[in-house]
């Protein structure tokens, strides 16, 4: 490849990538076939996946019409190991090229190369253009990828405001429909006993309490201005509370709760915000339980406590376990279930700023199994503000 | 709930607000059933005396109010009772009318014009005209 022929690539490919549509399948696509067009003869790029072990085929282009030819089976394989790069290690085949792509410091994945008929090798200054034209695709996937992660943040924010305002919106038209008709009832006669219609406005009004409580957290805690006040205490009594406020909230008629394992454990936490963490655990246990029992199961392993709460609900599919603990993420349909889907992601920030994790121990069609582990006599060290700085 | 004669049916998965509507129309002499979904609501209705008007929420699990007018209009008896669109969504007015409701009433909904309505299908319970 001349020099000045080479140079005349890099600076088209810098103006192809950089005007290319922002969307990224669509920006992979054209620098695959840019690629071809300019270097032969069919071109493949493959990210990393999220473990950094295997390749993912995110793009495959071939020059047209002389990338025609037969392409090696391997070359357009849509998974192959991250550390076979491609196949052509294994090959040692000369009409292959393969080179990282980075964005940034990081790699990301790879570009590769085949060359299909007249077999014709790569040559250095081959690979030395990929390298370039590598160096050029990976500072505009950066900026897609910016872009779309930005566009699904907007996304997310939109979606949970719909949510959000329906969410706060049922309590309070109930609330609405009891005064109007109190309104109604009272003015026809004064005395007409309306204490069963006040306790289920007062019901209504803290329900939406609650969830007004949940928005201010997530606010407080994304601003870091949530401060722990540990203080040492019985957990089991803590415990006891969270159970007690359920059975009252329930007439004890739903779900049962029962509480097993250690009877006393000392610790120094924060009372209200592992309260939180309880709550909104069972809470949850208690919302995809299908009315089962949910079991708190206490243990203590050295210096840590472990809270398990069981629950024997619908499990939770594989795609939405990873998203779990983030915010505004609710893994079942979201009409079936009220709520926002912030109480996992609030708990999670209380643990983890506590010195603590909690993690999905298991789940199945059988239920689910969450699992919180915290130091029961916290170092300043351990003991974090909660905050969660990145939107 | 046993049959009735003359009681409206209120549709909502909302526990709360379905209660609150019942309620209110109780105690101003209506009678009313109750169903959380679409599938409960054909449910009661192929096990109750059919009622004079359906008061319905739009967005319900498992099946939702789009389901259950379709559901709703494969049957001619059932599908001669008017149904009320009860919504807070943006869009409401069109979907009712695209959706055959006989009319519409937007959340936190007005009590005086729920008892205008109802007032209209609905007779009160024989003691109280």
């Amino acid at each position: 490849m001349a020099s000045e022929s080479a140079f005349r690539i890099l600076a088209l490919a810098s103006r192809a990538f950089a005007t290319a549509d922002i969307e990224l399948s669509a920006l992979l696509a054209r620098i695959a076939r840019y690629t071809a067009d300019a270097i032969g003869d069919v071109c493949a790029i493959r990210f990393l996946d999220d473990d950094r072990k295997f390749l993912d085929l995110v793009a495959l282009e071939r020059k047209q019409p002389e990338g025609a030819g037969l392409v090696p089976e391997w070359f357009a394989r849509t998974r192959v190991q991250a550390d076979d790069l491609g196949g052509a290690a294994e090959t040692g085949a000369l009409d292959v090229l393969t080179v990282p792509l980075r964005t940034g410091e990081n790699i990301v994945g790879n570009i590769a190369l085949s060359r299909t008929s007249p077999w014709w090798p790569y040559t250095i200054d081959d690979q030395g253009l990929l390298e370039e034209l590598a160096d050029r695709a990976g500072i505009a996937i950066r900026g897609a990828r910016l872009h779309q992660e930005l566009k699904l943040a907007l996304q997310t924010r939109d979606d949970f405001l719909a949510t959000a305002g329906h969410e706060l919106k049922t309590p309070l038209a109930a609330m609405l429909m009891h005064v109007q008709s109190l309104q109604r009832v009272t003015r026809r006669d004064p005395t007409a006993n309306v204490v069963d219609r006040i306790d289920k406005i007062a019901n209504s009004g803290l329900r939406l309490e609650r969830l007004v409580r949940q928005l201010l957290d997530v606010s407080m805690i994304t601003a870091g201005k949530i401060r722990l006040e540990p203080d040492p205490f019985d957990l089991m009594d803590l415990v006891g509370d969270v159970v007690a406020r359920f059975v009252e909230a329930s007439d004890g008629v739903s779900t049962p709760i029962s509480v097993r394992g250690e009877t006393r454990v000392d610790g120094c936490w924060d009372w209200s915000r592992i309260d939180q963490v309880i709550t909104n655990l069972v809470a949850n246990g208690m919302k995809y339980g299908k009315g089962k029992p949910v079991a708190i199961d206490v243990s203590v392993d050295e210096g840590d406590v472990i809270i398990r709460v069981i629950d024997q609900g619908i499990g939770i599919d594989t795609e939405h376990q990873k998203k779990l603990f983030e915010r505004f993420e609710r893994a079942a349909a979201t009409r079936e279930f009220s709520g926002f889907g912030l109480g996992l992601w609030i708990a999670r920030q209380i643990v983890e700023a506590s010195g603590g994790r909690v993690v999905l121990e298991s789940t199945s069609t059988d239920g689910s199994v969450f699992n919180v582990r915290l130091p029961r006599w916290p170092s300043n060290e351990t003991i974090g503000e909660v905050s969660h700085g990145a939107v | 709930m046993g049959p009735c004669e003359g009681c409206a049916l209120v549709v909502d998965d909302d526990n709360d607000l379905r209660e609150a509507i019942r309620d209110a129309l109780v105690v101003e002499g209506y009678d009313i059933g109750e169903a959380r979904d679409g599938q409960e609501a054909l449910a009661y209705l192929r096990s109750h005396d059919l009622p004079p008007l359906i008061l319905l929420d739009w967005n319900m699990a498992p099946m939702d109010g789009a389901r259950f007018m379709a559901e709703v209009s494969k049957d001619c008896a059932l599908s001669a009772i008017p149904v009320v669109l009860l919504s807070a969504c943006v869009g409401a007015a069109e979907k009712a009318i695209r959706h055959g409701f006989v009319g519409y009433l937007p959340k936190p909904i007005n009590l005086d014009a729920l008892l205008s309505i109802i007032s209209r299908y609905c007779l009160m319970r024989a003691n109280e005209i």
